[in-house]
């Protein structure tokens, strides 16, 4: 029986637990076994595994409807644009987008985010403008914004972590003033797992006139997004990190923001008339979705939406909050672990060092213990640097994690621990 | 599937933890270092060539244990090499963990795990290749 540990309790109200150990028979990637042991997979905020249903929805795409999208007007391409566009439609469901054409399918976040800079942020920044990104942030929504800086003689500047391991709407805000133009910040860390207060700091941002473009790579596949809610202007995400095929994912920005936007691309598929004097462009998405679309690749991705759509929200949040309070318990049992960030503030994602050992051994030893968890500097090299720490470890859970996980991955580091002190 | 070896062999965890050599040479006629942007790594060294022999190498490593033990093992085997030598080693040891075979390389092949480990490889090479800048003149770098 699965408990709420924490607030929340309303989010469950009337919901069923997760019948985790019938969903696990959804995985395939689950039934092998990695160094003699069953595979213990923790590492979902790198990449999630994908549920049959996923994998079969994308062979059969490629067995039988392999047209292109927005072509041509045979059978093959009319299955090829209905499929792009049902999953256009299931990714502004996901995120409670106003329209699904204020959604424009990408290779991911880091496509998506770089977008936002290469088109809105390229138009629009002047020198002497500012950037605002926290400290927190990973690197797919810290470089580009830092190159657009240095193209357009705008300022970047950063919103510290605070000692609690949190980002403050209050920290935020002290650093907006009348240039500020744009707050990039992530929805929820990659390394500490905190959400971030982003429907706050948006609130205060367009006070202040500037924008707010969210990095939701974590967020979309632990906890319903709502835009709308939120109240933020550009919300990217990964289709890979949500059980989808690697390559997909979104942005999300206001209908009149992309109509603002020129395209970064030029292509087929993205224009509206084309002649060797001058070529008008097709209305957003399109416009920014030039060349042929990864329409097979949207397909699995709206298979993947629709998947964890259909386990409720409620239901998954309880389970995940359980894993973690199991997992803060476990890891605190395993001597000379210490856990960064504060109890109560993670989100799925829960990081570690031990003793003076270097992650990559951690990383090596608990994998020949069949446990898949990241070492490194997970893309987050000044929130490492905040941490006064060069690399660290991290397990990440998803839907199919059991306790039993994170029991064995208490074990694995135990062992890892004997071999190297 | 195929169960691949364990990369943490006794001598490699005896290397990792007492590391040979893991200090700068008093001298040096020959100075390199190594980054490893995947983890932050960094190994610095140095090395004294006198005539056609390295009569002395030395090491600092901030890294992982199997880093460290490569550096450990690789200072044990320049020391009193040629730079030709030298070459060859350095050669063999990265053949050795692409997992195209062992040839002379002595105490290093307890590295041979790794051709089954294509993640942790640049761990085991970072030695070699401050190695490689510490003998590569600045211009050609």
């Amino acid at each position: 029986m699965l408990r709420m540990s924490r607030s929340g309790a309303d989010e469950t109200a009337g919901t069923e637990p997760l019948d985790v150990v019938r969903l696990r028979h959804d995985f395939p990637a689950l039934e092998q076994r990695v160094h003699g042991h069953p595979l213990v997979y923790l590492d979902n905020a790198a990449t999630t595994l994908k549920p049959r249903s996923v994998i079969d929805a994308v062979a059969a795409a490629y067995a039988s409807d392999s047209g292109n999208a927005h072509r041509s007007v045979h059978a093959l391409s009319g299955r090829a644009t209905q499929q792009l566009e049902t999953a256009r439609a299931r990714v502004a469901s996901l995120l409670n987008a106003g329209e699904p054409d204020e959604v424009v399918l990408t290779g991911g976040t880091t496509d998506a985010l770089n977008l936002v800079a290469s088109s809105w942020a390229r138009t629009n920044l002047r020198p002497g403008d500012e950037v605002l990104i926290t400290e927190l942030e990973h690197h797919a929504n810290l470089v580009p914004w830092q190159w657009t800086c240095e193209q357009t003689g705008a300022r970047l500047r950063v919103v510290p972590v605070s000692d609690d391991g949190t980002v403050h709407a209050d920290d935020a805000e002290a650093r907006m003033g009348p240039r500020t133009r744009l707050v990039a910040l992530a929805h929820v860390s990659n390394v500490l797992g905190c959400a971030l207060p982003v429907a706050e700091i948006t609130r205060r941002a367009h006070e202040h006139g500037a924008l707010v473009a969210v990095d939701g790579a974590q967020a979309v596949a632990h906890r319903p997004v709502d835009v709308q809610a939120l109240g933020c202007d550009f919300y990217a995400f990964s289709g890979h990190k949500l059980h989808g095929p690697t390559g997909t994912g979104a942005l999300w920005a206001r209908r009149e923001l992309l109509e603002a936007m020129p395209p970064t691309q030029g292509g087929g598929g993205m224009v509206a008339s084309v002649s060797f004097e001058r070529t008008t462009f097709a209305p957003p998405p399109q416009r920014f979705e030039a060349g042929t679309p990864h329409v097979v690749g949207a397909h699995g991705l709206a298979c993947a939406i629709e998947y964890v759509q259909a386990l409720g929200w409620s239901a998954l949040r309880a389970h995940e909050r359980d894993l973690m309070v199991h997992a803060e318990a476990a890891l605190a049992s395993v001597d000379g672990l210490q856990v960064l960030g504060s109890p109560g503030t993670r989100n799925s994602v829960v990081s570690f060092v031990m003793d003076s050992i270097h992650p990559h051994d951690i990383g090596t030893l608990v994998d020949r213990h069949g446990v898949a968890i990241r070492t490194g500097h997970h893309c987050a090299q000044p929130l490492m640097k905040r941490l006064g720490i060069g690399a660290c470890a991290r397990a990440s859970f998803a839907l199919y994690n059991t306790r039993q996980d994170v029991d064995a991955l208490a074990e694995a580091l135990r062992h890892a621990r004997e071999r190297l002190s | 599937m195929s169960d691949a070896p364990d990369p943490y062999q006794a001598l490699i965890l005896e290397h990792g933890k007492r590391p040979r050599n893991a200090e700068l040479p008093a001298a040096h006629s020959h100075a390199g270092e190594a980054d490893n942007p995947l983890c932050g790594d960094r190994i610095q060294l140095q090395l004294q060539l006198d005539g056609e022999r390295i009569t002395a190498i030395g090491y600092r490593a901030d890294g992982c244990l199997l880093s460290i033990a490569a550096a450990s093992l690789m200072s044990e085997a320049a020391t009193g090499a040629s730079l030709p030598e030298l070459e060859q080693l350095d050669k063999r040891f990265r053949a050795l963990v692409e997992g195209h075979g062992h040839d002379s390389l002595g105490d290093l092949v307890a590295f041979a795990p790794l051709a089954d480990n294509p993640m942790r490889r640049g761990c085991a090479t970072l030695p070699f290749d401050a190695l490689r800048a510490a003998l590569t003149p600045t211009a050609e770098r």
